[in-house]
């Protein structure tokens, strides 16, 4: 059994302890810091909840409830954001990504501590993949709400389209993970290479925009 | 086998979509294209869940049927770029004939709710009689009349092949859910010239 509470405080303790230190131009990232990793550890306790209520085995609930619980309580703290403090576009993007790494890091502190840090090549494949998958998510989500929101008639549609194509992307890679062998090391590469093809295709949309 | 050759053909269908509307949004940086991109791109996204889950595990989804929020928000992004088109031609007045939307989606709504999940048919079948109700307003409008043409075909072909799947098991060569679930790969591929008709008008 994994305690996951008290890895949250161990993990939060420094964080706030940080926050309060490094004064209020960086109490920002820190507060989004603690809210990706609340985030996180809320979706644990969703997950098992309805894992139980539908009697689900592994596949079930790692490929179809947990992206799905995941994403929603990502997206959570990005709309209380949004609707109370009507962000500037640049900060929603930076807001989603610091909620996305953060949801990350303690999802890979919570499965070190659950499945053992022995072996040194696996460990580094899946802490990149996943990684990359949930900056991916945030950006999808950051990028995608700053436009979103900007214009009246998108917000509402425009924020459950995405919502809809980050579960489906994050439930596609939790389904190649949950098969195992050569397709869980696909999984794990796939994100990277979709973040440097979208960084890539980034630059040559802001070079369309400037000419 | 059969459902698998044909959730293969959706989805290289999808991707294909994807990219060459991307490609147009990188040359024109229209609001249309990008739109479109969502389309295609949500709809790539649940067909290649579905897809990878038959292929994997020789099974469909248990308890949550993940493909369905990807196809749902492709739907929504298709929403937006009826009301975005639309908006463009300046006009949003309906007409008589659209009101034969809810006339013909309410008891298919109600029939396919006696066969399966009751919330998941209410938001499909309240998001397709919203897009059929504004491509039938639409087809008055001269711009975009093909692309409304295409999103009602789309909308006509989800409708067909739901009431097909009541009755016909889908996987088999010979059932007429593989035809008609080619008609509506068929109808996806035909809304991107359509909008690129509108959009280039």
């Amino acid at each position: 059994m994994t305690y996951i509470e008290n890895i949250f405080v161990c993990v939060v303790s420094p964080l706030l302890i940080a926050m309060l230190c490094m004064g209020k131009e960086r109490v920002r990232f820190f507060l989004f810091c603690l809210a990706g990793m609340g985030a996180c550890l809320l979706s644990a306790y969703i997950n098992s909840f309805f894992s139980a209520i539908y009697q689900a085995g592994n596949l079930t609930a790692t490929a179809e409830i947990a992206p799905v619980v995941e994403e929603v309580m990502k997206l959570l703290p990005l709309l209380f954001y949004l609707t109370v403090f009507e962000p500037k576009p640049e900060r929603i993007q930076s807001a989603a990504f610091t909620v996305a790494i953060a949801f990350a890091t303690f999802e890979n502190v919570c499965y070190l501590v659950h499945g053992g840090a022995d072996d040194f090549t696996f460990i580094t494949f899946r802490g990149l993949g996943t990684g990359a998958m949930h900056v991916i998510c945030g950006a999808m989500i950051g990028r995608g709400l700053a436009y979103a929101w900007g214009q009246s008639w998108l917000k509402a549609a425009g924020t459950c389209g995405l919502l809809g194509a980050v579960i489906t992307l994050h439930a596609s890679y939790n389904l190649l993970v949950a098969r195992g062998g050569a397709a869980e090391y696909v999984a794990y590469a796939l994100p990277v290479a979709v973040m440097l093809a979208g960084r890539l295709l980034g630059r040559m949309i802001a070079r369309r925009m400037k000419k | 086998m059969a459902a698998q050759i044909d959730n293969l053909i959706q989805l290289f269908a999808a991707l294909l979509g994807a990219v060459l509307s991307g490609v147009c949004y990188l040359k024109s940086c229209r609001q249309a294209y990008f739109l479109m991109v969502g389309f295609y791109g949500c709809f790539a996204l649940g067909a290649l869940y579905w897809t990878l889950y038959l292929f994997l595990f020789s099974q469909t989804p248990q308890v949550f049927y993940v493909s369905e929020v990807g196809w749902i928000s492709s739907v929504l992004f298709l929403l937006i770029l009826q009301d975005k088109l639309a908006l463009a031609d300046g006009k949003g007045r309906s007409t008589r004939a659209a009101w034969l939307t809810p006339a013909v989606g309410v008891p298919l709504m109600v029939f396919f709710c006696t066969y399966g999940d009751i919330l998941s048919n209410l938001i499909w079948c309240g998001l397709i009689m919203l897009v059929s109700f504004r491509a039938i307003c639409g087809l008055s409008q001269k711009r975009a009349r093909a692309f409304h043409a295409a999103a009602l075909c789309f909308a006509v072909a989800e409708y067909a092949l739901w009431t097909a799947g009541c009755f016909f098991e889908s996987d088999s060569l010979r059932s007429p859910c593989f035809y008609l679930d080619l008609l509506l790969t068929g109808t996806v591929l035909a809304l991107f010239p359509a909008t690129r008709r509108a959009v280039e008008a």
